[in-house]
């Protein structure tokens, strides 16, 4: 199982990855299928889990 | 060794004896006994022309045969030009003992052994190393990855504290960080990664991006970074 660090803002939305490294503050979790290091806030994090859930632009 | 005696019919005298010593080699007729026919140590080397040293060493030379075994009953001569009796046994017991290595028996460290002690085999593999000049490549130490840096909206730079997996014994001696994702470089305006000014540490490792043009939603920048030295 490969895992990842991520940072999260207030409404769970990732806003920092890190694969091979640790991150202060932050969650270490598996990384998802498709998950994707340019589209990092598209996924929020929901009980240790990423979850898939596409930013809406304002 | 026989020694032997008898009467001279004729004049009824002990005056003649004959001596054979086979384990030595030789034999005499014997002269110079004493009335009842026996013959005096001094009479039988002066007999044989030997000299009471190189008695001796006849007698060392019978010897040898015993000696042939080494034992606590025969043990190696503690004078003379022998070894030592205890020095020879301590020897033939460490035999045993030195047939492994641990706290209990750690190599010599006396002439011809290592040089010191050394508390097991890494010890002693990097005593080796050091003796041939290995050091940097036996601790060479990479650390390396991925991280993707959000911008948020409206600004034009970020920065990221990454923590190694495993530290570094000192400041690395190299430190990368390129930009490592689609369109660029020239999206919003240009896109920049480098290392922060205050870094790379034995510990961490501190990422900085920047975009030309501040857009009007987050950004995420991926990088790839990787630093080198030696390890802790």
């Amino acid at each position: 199982m490969e895992t990842m660090w991520v940072l999260v803002n207030d409404a769970g939305r990732v806003t920092d990855t890190v694969i091979g490294g640790k991150l202060d503050g932050g969650t270490d979790v598996e990384i998802p299928e498709g998950y994707n290091l340019e589209r990092q806030q598209d996924w929020k994090l929901v009980d240790r889990v990423l979850i898939y859930d596409p930013e809406v632009s304002v | 060794m026989a020694i032997l005696k008898f009467k001279d019919p004729i004049t009824g005298l002990w005056n003649a004896v004959k001596i054979y010593v086979r384990s030595l080699g030789f034999s005499v007729d014997g002269v110079g006994a004493d009335s009842e026919g026996n013959v005096a140590l001094g009479a039988l080397l002066y007999k044989v022309n030997m000299s009471l040293s190189d008695a001796y060493k006849a007698i060392a030379r019978a010897n040898i045969g015993a000696q042939a075994e080494l034992g606590s009953a025969n043990p190696l001569a503690l004078t003379g030009g022998g070894t030592g009796a205890n020095t020879a046994l301590a020897a033939l017991t460490n035999l045993g003992a030195q047939a492994k290595l641990d706290s209990g028996h750690p190599l010599a460290t006396s002439a011809g052994g290592l040089g010191a002690t050394y508390a097991n085999l890494a010890a002693i593999a990097s005593a080796i190393a050091n003796s041939l000049g290995l050091k940097s490549l036996a601790y060479l130490h990479l650390q390396a990855g991925y991280a993707s840096i959000t911008i948020p909206a409206g600004q034009t730079t970020a920065s990221l504290t990454i923590t190694y997996d495993d530290a570094f014994s000192a400041t690395p001696i190299d430190a990368d960080c390129k930009l490592a994702g689609t369109g660029f470089p020239n999206a919003y305006g240009g896109k920049f990664a480098s290392l922060h000014s205050s870094n790379p540490t034995e510990t961490q490792i501190t990422l900085a991006v920047g975009i030309g043009t501040a857009q009007a939603s987050d950004v995420s920048i991926p990088v790839r970074w990787s630093a080198i030295g030696t390890h802790s």
